[in-house]
């Protein structure tokens, strides 16, 4: 998973530390080497992607992938997702939602707002392991921008 | 509230209102009554006295004629008597025929009043006389018996005659002129008085009346007030219905979000402890393999090794495996709550359904396991059509005729009814009966709740059924009892609305 030799870093924005554990076990296991940047809050993760000014400057050059809980203690992954869709160097950015929830408005919203795909965690655990390594396996196709 | 003193202030007053109009109805009645009678008594009298004044001018008319025909009679006889022509004689006989009649008219005028008949005898007798000694006077002169007449006439015997008569005629024609006189003044007396209740009356009926007008105006204004008070106060409670409904529906909306968040915020902890117990699981393995292929476990001399081998053999699965039982069991609770939540969160949308499909349809989907039971299903709906969620129904008749099925009796052949009949109120009730093996009498509240179940715990499920079944059909406007012999059978009766008159969230 890279673009001209340059790494990706998959950036995961979850705030249960034993799912973030589990999301990259099972990542690891799909064969994905890449860095994770994991975030237990909303705000931390947008200010290492957005930079401390708030532009997002800070993310030129880097090749992102962006992993996205939608129930966080300080905000919700919504706010995330808008922040950044409506940001002009992080827009392209590839954002995958993995959540809890599947209310059908739920992820009609997330679509509309730019996700790029919206997947849902089952609760029985071989389903759960199942899905982060077909998403492992999505990693190693993906073609990622470079931010600009 | 103000608005509901002004009714109950009302009914009182209503009451002494009808009260003092009937009495002023009555009093208008007496008057009216009391003023006929007297009117007709007065224009009776009046009658009486027109017909005395009439019978007197007949009197004096008869008397004055009589009197006149008399003097006719003597005139006529004295001229033939003084010159003997036959000339003077002419009126005679004519004026005595119609003194005669005259005669016999005064005495039928005069026959009511016995007073007179002694004079009317007597006036007969003197006319009876002078009559006679005139046909004789007149009869001698005839015979040229001159000397006989003026015998006669010088007796003055009929200038006597005459003069007494005319004393009778005098006094019967003044006494008819008293009566005249009488009769004309209680006439008038009569008019007076006429004019008197007239007028009092009439006084007396336009107070009654005042007074009643007044007392209907003051009730009809009253009842005015009431009824506007009435219509406010109905407003009001609309108004108020309205508003309780709305925060039902909101505290119910509250219920059903905080039911979908609890489930979702529940399930996060659940994939950790699955997910983890399963990372053990595989730990364990490795664990049991390593023990295996070492061959320490050959080695039972050693405590410490026997009981790591006893760990990883027996204990670990063990509690591995209740680790995961139990989270199944959470997993399968958090995701019957979760479809409750859904369920309560559809929106319903009503639409005309024949009975008989639906019921027929939920049938269907049990028949394969009613015929393995040797069972059988009748259905008698009629074909009543009912508007309504056509899913919620559908759910409520498969989950009814399922527990049925599940809750069989095992020592007869399965019988299901399920019957339906229109109630006063606009609604249906389905009776689904079965003959299954029952719920006991303290469990029957019971197997409407969550997540409770009665009787023996034989059947697979987590008792969600018939709590869904309660909440959806009260959704719909409905509701649901339960009626249910120890292995005798039961049954279920549900009340639906005909026409759609769903519980609905009000943005839903």
């Amino acid at each position: 998973m890279s673009e001209a030799g340059k790494p990706v870093t998959i950036v995961m924005i979850e705030d249960d530390e034993g799912h973030a554990r589990l999301i990259e076990k099972n990542i690891r296991r799909a064969g994905v080497s890449n860095q994770i940047e994991a975030f237990a809050n909303g705000s931390s993760a947008l200010s290492y992607l957005l930079g401390p000014d708030g532009s997002g400057e800070v993310s030129i050059g880097r090749h992102m992938l962006v992993l996205l809980d939608l129930n966080l203690p300080d905000m919700t992954g919504i706010d995330i997702l808008q922040r950044l869709k409506a940001n002009a160097h992080l827009k392209r950015i590839p954002v995958v939602v993995l959540t809890t929830t599947d209310d059908s408005r739920e992820i009609q919203r997330c679509y509309d707002l730019g996700a790029n795909v919206y997947i849902t965690k089952p609760v029985n655990y071989e389903g759960f392991a199942n899905a982060i390594r077909q998403l492992g396996l999505l990693f190693t196709v993906i073609q990622v921008p470079e931010t600009a | 509230m103000s608005s509901i003193e002004t009714p109950l202030a009302v009914t009182p007053g209503s009451g002494r209102i009808v009260r003092s109009t009937s009495v002023l109805l009555a009093i208008g009645f007496v008057v009216l009554m009391a003023i006929i009678a007297i009117t007709y008594m007065l224009a009776e009298r009046s009658r009486a006295s027109f017909d005395e004044v009439i019978a007197a001018r007949d009197t004096r008319t008869t008397a004055v004629e009589l009197r006149n025909a008399m003097l006719t009679a003597e005139s006529s006889q004295r001229g033939f008597v003084y010159n003997g022509n036959e000339i003077y004689l002419a009126p005679y006989d004519t004026a005595k025929a119609t003194a005669l009649r005259r005669y016999e008219r005064l005495r039928a005028l005069l026959s009511a009043d016995p007073a007179s008949t002694a004079a009317l005898d007597r006036l007969k007798t003197l006319m009876v006389e002078k009559f006679a000694e005139m046909d004789n006077t007149i009869s001698l002169k005839r015979q040229r018996d001159d000397a006989d007449v003026a015998a006669i006439v010088n007796t003055n015997r009929g200038k006597a005659l005459m003069d007494e008569a005319n004393i009778f005629f005098s006094g019967i024609i003044l006494a008819a002129d008293d009566r005249l006189t009488e009769s004309v003044a209680e006439q008038r007396s009569n008019f007076a008085w006429l004019r008197l209740i007239t007028i009092v009356g009439g006084i007396a009926i336009v107070i009654v009346v005042g007074f009643a007008g007044a007392s209907v105006l003051r009730y009809t204004r009253a009842l005015n007030d009431a009824q506007r008070a009435l219509q406010a106060l109905n407003a009001g409670l609309e108004e108020r219905v309205k508003e309780r409904t709305a925060d039902l529906v909101q505290a119910n909306e509250e219920v059903q979000r905080f039911a979908y968040i609890v489930t979702h915020d529940l399930r996060a902890p659940l994939v950790n402890i699955m997910g983890f117990t399963s990372e053990l699981e595989t730990g364990v393995a490795t664990l049991q393999e390593l023990i295996e292929k070492s061959g320490i476990a050959a080695d039972a001399s050693d405590p410490l090794v026997a009981d790591a081998r006893n760990a990883a053999t027996e204990d670990l699965p063990e509690a591995i495996g209740f680790i995961r039982s139990s989270t199944r069991k959470m997993d399968g609770l958090i995701n019957a709550i979760l479809r409750l939540s859904r369920e309560g969160r559809r929106q319903l949308k009503p639409e005309w359904l024949p009975l008989a499909d639906l019921a027929a349809g939920a049938a269907a989907a049990v028949q394969h396991q009613v015929k393995e039971a040797g069972g059988e299903v009748r259905l008698d709906l009629g074909a009543t059509r009912i508007e309504s969620d056509r899913l919620a129904l559908e759910q409520v008749f498969a989950n009814l005729l399922d527990n049925a099925v599940k809750y069989r009796s095992r020592e007869r052949p399965l019988k299901i009814d399920v019957g339906a009949r229109i109630v006063p109120g606009n609604r249906v009730a389905i009776e689904i009966v079965d003959n299954g093996r029952g719920i006991a009498p303290q469990d029957l509240e019971r197997v409407f709740e969550l997540f409770r179940r009665a009787g023996a715990q034989d059947q697979p499920g987590e008792g969600i059924g018939l709590a869904y079944v309660r909440s959806v059909v009260r959704r719909l406007g409905g509701d649901i009892s339960v009626k249910s012999a120890l292995d005798a059978g039961t049954t279920f009766r549900l009340e639906l609305p005909l026409t759609a008159t769903f519980v609905e969230r009000p943005n839903a």
